[in-house]
Parts: structure tokens; C-alpha cells; sequence
């Protein structure tokens, strides 16, 4: 019976029924003339032929149960085909965001090992994928910063800025959001690089604190001008008048012996007197001077920005900053001014004075730190040149090291301790420099200096005559 | 004895200033004032050859005291002493004042500055001509000049050099940029003597400002045209003679304000200039029908108001001697002189053919300046300015 049964279910998994039912026929009358003989079955014949249309029933419902699960089946086969190239578009898809965004996107486990990145990480810092996928994000932030990148605590969501070391060791800022995927055991997060907006907002305040100064500054030169106008006017007639008196009081000392006048000279020690009162009246004289001396370069010096271009005496310029910025670099250093007769050149305002500040702070500070304790030398010098106008600023200080000079432009770069520098002011001289149209280059001897070469170009003033008619 | 008035709100400073100016006591009669009401009524009871005001004062500020003065007593000489340090402000107070001084400013300074001041006040004889020219404010400019420098600066993208190129062809315009840019306000380390750089060291705020404080000269359009063609001739033949040398654009500076003491009798003085303009039509020298006129000549008063506003004395000399070559100034002879004086009698040999004693009178300075070879090329050049 089992291999009766096996003869049922042959042509089922054969294939259609009909075609195959006489051989069906044959086999089944075979085996059954085996069983029973062949006497036997023809007298079963009746019997035999209701128990074949029987089978050929079956065998009819079976493969019409079968052709309707089979068309149930491809059905459905289709429509996963469809879905399943659907959502390959839609993976795609968001592939191509995830790719083209120049954020930094990252996917890492919830304790902030990597797990998945996006191009722009090899676009903006440099890394390839796998040198990232593994690591921790943290690996690749300021040592300062690394704190806030600590995601285990992270509750939900979370904003934090830190500095991302690029692949050539550059620093970028970097704002992060990150959301935590609990279900997912996740933490997806997009870096925004901020570096230049923190750039631009920091200029923008530096400027308007310059602006402040400024106007801080022409109010107080207005102020302090008249009383330096009228103690100068007085040590002027003190000066004066005690000439005149000189030649009164010198006859004192030749009254004759025992005269009452000569006594009281002698007792007030006049000789002593007329010759030390003159050196008093220069001694004010020089200070009011000086003082006159620097409010006029600080007004000068903080002289607001102007969109608009106009001429600057670059040697007066210089002398201003000079003087300004004279508390900053006496104790550390001589400071040595060698000027060439120089043509005017078109600048903004006084913005060229804080390119002259943050050079000559900086020769004090590499001065400071190359020999702390004795006096080094800034030479600051200015030449009229074919090309252009020259401006140097020597310093004999620590000199820059081989490593970091292609460096030392980039934003938010310092060698300075934390909170000794801003990694700003090169950075900032080089864009006003090149807002004039203008280069700024250095050469530098490590141990023995550094030397600044600010490059401007001269004024066309040359007039195009016109007509008048 | 020259009569001055200081006024401030400061009670030291003027104390300071009386004692600091003692020496100079026998030249001065110096009275103080505290407030600018009360220096008025000074003024009323007794006059003064020079007012030194303070810029801000409680009530009357210096600009209202030194308007009133330029109203009532044009003559009197107007000067700031201040600490001012706001741009706009300064450059209001010029237009209303001859000079500004910067305080703190050394009594010997003060004192130079106000004497060289004077010495145009001296030359001029009449008080009707004291006044006409001491009470100027508003500069004349030629009406094409005034036209074109407004048009551009309607326009705000303009660039200066194009303002420069306009300012460069005008007396008055050049006059107020030189005098607002060598004010002691301006507080540059040298004289600016050249009018490019005079309005590259300005810039746009200041170049609308010097439009302002001038108008356009109303006259006989002969003595107009004249003026114009003079003015082009003499400014590109000087510095076509210095060609290559630095005085060059000096002399181009020296050369265009030649005429400014034409174009203020003009505007000042209106109907006795036209006189004179009709005598000089006739045959007579201008500087003879002005002297005859008005006691002096256009070559005085353009140096005596250049002296007054504190320019370049290679300018002030240019200027007052550009028709007398055989006088001398009193700092030598300068090339730019020498310049402007060859091109004068250039441009007055072509077109004064009747005053035959001036004929072959460029002929004889080009001979002493060594020249004479250049002189037909100068020629052509004066015809083609014009």
C-alpha cells in the first residue's frame, strides 16, 4: 500500500495529471493484477474502473489546488519583487544624503565606538572609513573636548561643539547633535563644521570691540587734550618766566658777604635751585609730551573701519602702533625702526594697525619665551619695493618650528598657553592683509628667529588727465 | 597790536593760554572769553582781527559762534582750537572756520599760524574787499566741474579715482579738498600738495562734503569760458614741464588754483569784477585791471586765501607769483614756480595779442629756465588742453 500511495502522489509532484493517466492506468492495473492475479481482477473490472476515476478525481482536484497556490505564490513573489526594489531605491536614496551631506554623520554604539560614517568625513578630515568604523569618536577630538563627547550618560539628545582633529592634524570646530537610539543600541549624530562661522563671528567681534575702543578712545583724547593743552601752556610760562627770573635771582649770590638777601639765598640753597628748577620745567615738559605723543597714536591707532579705502601713511601708521603697543614690548625686547620713504597706500580705516599689533605682540611673546628674563630685538622695518610696499618684523625669538609652519595661519591654531592666545591673530592679520590685496609670508631660523613679511600694493593715484572743456 | 579773542569753556585752559602767550605780548591784545554769548558781546564793544574758538562748548558751540562771527564780522579771522576728535564735525567747523588747530598746540605754533594767517588780511587794503573775501564760505566752483562731481556722487559705487579725475578740474572743489585734507584736524604727518592724493586721503564722505561747501560761480559766460580754458591750460602745461619728476602733479595742483582769486573777486564781488572783466576785454593786463579795481590782484588773494587755509607754501608761492616772474617769494624759486610762471605767459600770449608787451614774454622765461627747446611742444599742449 505504501508504494501505491508513493504511485498516487508520483505524477502530483511530476506534473499535470491528465497527460500522465493512462500510463497511471497501466501501472496501477499492474500492480494490481500482482496482488490479486489477473482472474481476480477482471472480476473486480467494475470495482478497478470506479477506483481509477476515483484516483483521476483526486489526481484533477489535487493539481487544481495546486495550480491556484502556485498563481497564489508567484503573486506574491511579484509584489516582494516590487517592494523589495523599492526600498533598494529608497536605500539609495537616502545612501546619496547620507554621502553627499558635507556634515559629518555618524552612526556609533551607544558608547560612542563607531560603527558607520559618511564621506564628508573623508572629505573635510581627511580619514577613510575604515581607519574610522571601530574607533571612538572621541579618539578624534581635542583632548579638552573629549568630555562632552561622552555619550553613555546621554539621555535622549544632545548638543555639544568640539575641536576634530583632522587627518593632517588641523583642528576643525565641530557642532554635533546626537540622538540615542535605545531599541537600536545606537547613537546617530551629524557634526556641523562651524570653523569658519566661529571665524567670521570672532572678526566680527574683534572689530566691534576695536570699534569700541575707538570711540572710547576719541573721547578720551578729547578730554585729556585740554588739560595736556593748558599744563603744557603752564610749563611753557613757567619755563619762561623763570628765564627771566634767573637773571634776576644770579644777582643774589653776588650781594656782597653779610647781606640779608645773599643769607637767605644761601639758606634756601638758591644756586642749587636755579639750576634744578630749569631740569623740573623740561622733566614736565617732556612728560606732557609724551603724553600728548600717545593719546594722538592711540586715536590713531584705533581709527574705526571703513568699508570704504582710503590713504594711509604706512611709516605713521607704524610709528603709532609703536608707541601703543610700547607697554607690551619694552621689557622684552629693543625695538629697532628702520623706515624707507614709502608711498601712501589705500587700506580700510586702521584696520592694517591691528595687523602691526598682532605682529610685533607676537615677535614679544616668541622674544619672551626664547629667553625669558633678558631683552631681545625687534627690527621693524618698511621699504619702498618695485612690486609693492614692504613692511618686516624681525624678532630674535624662539623661531617656528619645521613641524608647524604650514600651520600657523589656520584658525584657532596656538602654541600659546590657554588663555595666552586666541589662535586668532594670524589668522586674522592674514585675512585683513589679504583683504587689501596683500600677502603675508615669514621666514623662520628655529632657535634664532622669525621674521614677518607684510606685502601691500601701492596706490594708483596717478591722475588720467581729463578734459575740462 | 593784532586783536585777539579765545573762547573755551575751560577756565584753566584759558589761564594757560594767557600765561604761554606772554612773550608775544607787545604783537597781542588777547582778551578771554568763557562762552561763545559772551564773546559776542565782546565783539560788540571792541573789534577783533582773529576769534580762536573751542569746538564744543556748553550752549553756543564753536560752529554757531564762528557762523555768527562769519555773519557779522566777516573780516574777523576764524579759528578752531579743539580736541575734537569726530570727522563730521571737523569737516562742518572748516567750512565756517579759516583753520583748525589741534589741541594740545604749542603757543609758538598758535601764534606762527595766526600771524601767517593774517598776512592775507594785511594785503587787502579796503574793508569791502576784507570782508568779501575773509567772509567767504561756500567756495565758487566752475558750473561744468560742480555738475559732473554731483552726478557721480549720486552714483554710490563710484570709485575715487574717477572723483579725483573731477575734483582735478576744478579751482574751488580742489581748493576745499587740499584745505580739509592739510587742516591740522587731519592730523597727517606732511603736506598733501597734489589733488589725487588729497582725495584718496579723504575718501567718498569727505569728496560730498567738499561738493557741499561750494557753489556753482554765476558770471559772464565769457569770463566762465575763460576761466575754464585757463584753468585746463595752465594745470597741464605746468606739470607737462615737470614731466617725469615728482613736482609734476604739484605743479598740475599749482597750476589749476591759479585762477581761484579770479573766480572768489567774481563770486564775492560780483558787479565791480564784471567791471574789471570788460577793461581786461579791452586790453588792459587782468592783474593791472584788478589792481586798479581793487587795490591788489587775483595772484594775492588766491595765495593770501591758500596762506589762510594752511596749504603747501610751494603752492602759496606758486600761486601768488603766477604772473610775476621776476619777484621772488619767500622760499626761493621753485621749479613749480618756474613751471607755472612759463605756463601762464604761454596761455596769456595766445590769447591777449593786443597787450604787445607781453609778447615774447614766454620766450624770454623759457630762454632763463633753459626751456626754450620744449617751448613749441608747450604750445601744442596749451592748445590741446583747451
Amino acid at each position: 500500500l505504501t508504494s501505491l500511495i508513493r504511485l498516487i502522489r508520483l505524477p502530483i509532484v511530476r506534473g499535470t495529471a491528465g497527460a500522465l493517466s493512462p500510463r497511471v492506468h497501466q501501472l496501477l492495473l499492474r500492480q494490481l493484477k500482482r496482488f490479486v492475479g489477473a482472474d481476480e481482477l477482471d472480476l473486480l473490472r467494475p470495482g478497478v474502473r470506479r477506483l481509477l476515476t476515483a484516483v483521476d478525481a483526486a489526481y484533477q482536484e489535487s493539481d487544481d489546488e495546486r495550480l491556484s497556490v502556485e498563481h497564489a505564490h508567484k503573486q506574491v513573489a511579484f509584489e516582494l519583487q516590487d517592494r523589495y526594489a523599492q526600498l533598494q531605491r529608497d536605500i539609495r536614496e537616502r545612501d546619496t544624503f547620507f554621502q553627499l551631506s558635507s556634515d559629518l554623520l555618524c552612526i556609533t554604539h551607544l558608547d560612542g565606538q563607531l560603527r558607520q560614517v559618511n564621506a564628508s568625513w573623508t572629505r573635510e578630515l581627511g580619514y577613510l572609513a575604515s581607519e574610522l568604523v571601530g574607533k571612538h569618536l572621541a579618539d578624534f577630538a581635542h583632548p579638552e573636548d573629549r568630555k562632552a563627547l561622552d555619550w553613555k550618560r546621554l539621555e535622549k539628545a544632545a548638543q555639544c561643539e568640539v575641536r576634530m582633529r583632522t587627518r593632517a592634524g588641523t583642528w576643525r570646530s565641530v557642532l554635533f547633535n546626537a540622538s540615542r537610539d535605545q531599541a537600536q543600541g545606537a547613537v546617530f549624530a551629524i557634526g556641523h563644521d562651524v570653523t569658519q562661522l566661529k571665524q567670521r563671528s570672532q572678526q566680527d567681534t574683534q572689530a566691534q570691540k576695536l570699534q569700541a575702543v575707538g570711540q572710547l578712545a576719541a573721547g578720551v583724547a578729547h578730554e585729556i587734550n585740554t588739560p595736556i593743552q593748558y599744563v603744557g601752556d603752564n610749563a611753557e610760562f613757567l619755563r619762561q618766566s623763570f628765564l627771566d627770573l634767573t637773571a634776576v635771582l644770579t644777582g643774589i649770590g653776588e650781594l656782597p658777604p653779610g647781606s640779608e638777601l645773599r643769607a637767605a639765598g644761601e639758606k634756601i640753597d638758591l644756586a642749587w635751585l636755579l639750576e634744578e628748577i630749569p631740569k623740573a620745567i623740561d622733566g614736565t615738559q617732556e612728560g606732557i609730551g609724551r603724553v600728548a605723543e600717545l593719546v594722538r597714536a592711540l586715536k590713531d591707532f584705533a581709527h574705526p573701519d571703513s568699508p570704504e579705502m582710503t590713504l594711509l601713511d604706512l611709516n605713521h601708521a607704524l610709528a603709532g602702533t609703536l608707541t601703543v603697543a610700547r607697554n607690551e614690548l619694552k621689557y622684552v625686547a629693543e625695538v629697532v625702526t628702520d623706515f624707507g620713504a614709502l608711498p601712501p597706500v589705500l587700506c580700510h580705516g586702521g584696520s592694517l594697525n591691528q595687523v602691526f599689533l598682532n605682529l610685533l605682540v607676537n615677535a614679544a611673546h616668541a622674544i619672551a619665551a626664547a629667553h625669558p628674563g633678558t631683552r631681545g630685538k625687534i627690527t621693524v622695518t618698511s621699504r619702498n619695493e618695485p612690486g609693492g610696499v614692504l613692511i618686516s618684523v624681525a624678532d630674535t625669538g624662539t623661531g617656528i618650528p619645521e613641524a608647524i609652519r604650514n600651520r600657523i595661519f589656520e584658525p584657532f591654531f596656538t602654541t600659546k598657553a590657554v588663555g595666552k592666545g586666541t589662535g586668532q591673530g594670524l589668522a586674522l592679520a592674514l585675512a585683513i592683509v589679504q583683504k587689501h590685496k596683500g600677502s603675508l609670508t615669514f621666514e623662520s631660523v628655529e632657535g634664532a628667529g622669525t621674521t614677518f613679511f607684510v606685502r601691500l600694493p601701492k596706490a594708483e593715484t596717478a591722475p588720467a588727465m581729463q578734459d575740462v572743456a | 597790536m593784532r586783536r585777539v579773542l579765545f573762547v573755551d569753556d575751560e577756565r584753566p585752559l584759558l589761564d594757560g593760554l594767557s600765561k604761554a602767550l606772554r612773550p608775544f605780548r607787545h604783537q597781542w591784545v588777547m582778551r578771554f572769553s568763557i562762552t561763545g554769548e559772551e564773546a559776542l558781546q565782546l565783539m560788540e564793544q571792541e573789534p577783533f582781527d582773529v576769534v580762536i574758538s573751542d569746538a564744543r562748548m556748553p550752549g553756543m558751540d564753536g560752529e554757531r559762534l564762528l557762523r555768527e562771527v562769519q555773519r557779522r564780522w566777516p573780516s574777523t579771522l576764524r579759528i578752531v582750537l579743539s580736541g575734537q576728535t569726530d570727522k563730521e564735525a571737523a569737516r562742518r567747523l572748516l567750512i565756517v572756520a579759516h583753520q583748525f588747530l589741534s589741541k594740545p598746540c604749542p603757543s609758538k605754533l598758535l601764534f606762527d599760524t595766526v600771524e601767517r594767517a593774517c598776512m592775507l588780511g594785511d594785503l587787502l587794503e579796503t574793508p569791502l574787499l576784507k570782508d568779501a573775501i575773509c567772509g567767504l564760505a561756500l567756495l565758487p566752483s566752475l558750473p561744468g566741474p560742480h555738475a559732473r562731481l554731483e552726478q557721480a556722487l549720486s552714483n554710490p559705487a563710484v570709485d575715487l579715482a574717477t572723483v579725483a579725475a573731477i575734483v582735478s578740474t576744478d579751482p574751488g572743489l580742489a581748493a576745499r579738498a587740499l584745505q580739509m585734507v592739510n587742516s591740522a584736524f587731519f592730523g597727517l604727518a606732511r603736506p598733501v600738495a597734489t589733488i589725487h592724493e588729497a582725495v584718496f586721503f579723504l575718501g567718498l564722505e569727505a569728496c560730498a562734503e567738499v561738493l557741499r561747501s561750494t557753489r556753482v560761480l554765476v558770471a559772464d559766460p565769457s569770463l566762465l569760458d575763460t576761466l575754464a580754458r585757463r584753468t585746463a591750460c595752465l594745470a597741464t602745461v605746468s606739470s607737462q614741464l615737470l614731466d617725469d619728476s615728482p613736482e609734476a602733479q604739484i605743479a598740475y595742483a599749482a597750476g589749476l588754483l591759479c585762477e581761484l582769486g579770479v573766480m572768489v573777486l567774481a563770486a564775492r564781488l560780483g558787479p565791480l569784477y564784471a567791471t574789471v572783466w570788460r577793461d581786461h576785454v579791452e586790453g588792459t593786463t587782468l592783474c593791472q585791471a584788478e589792481v586798479l579795481c581793487f587795490g591788489t590782484n587775483h595772484c594775492e588773494v588766491g595765495a593770501g586765501l591758500l596762506g589762510l587755509w594752511n596749504f603747501p607754501p610751494v603752492l602759496v608761492d606758486a600761486v601768488g607769483f603766477h604772473h610775476t616772474p621776476s619777484g621772488a617769494g619767500p622760499h626761493g624759486s621753485s621749479s613749480v614756480r618756474s613751471a607755472v610762471q612759463l605756463a601762464a605767459a604761454i596761455d596769456e600770449e595766445d590769447f591777449a595779442p593786443r597787450s604787445s608787451s607781453r609778447v615774447g614774454q614766454s620766450r624770454q622765461i623759457a630762454d632763463a629756465l633753459g626751456l626754450s627747446p620744449q617751448l613749441a611742444s608747450l604750445r601744442s599742449a596749451a592748445v590741446e588742453a583747451r
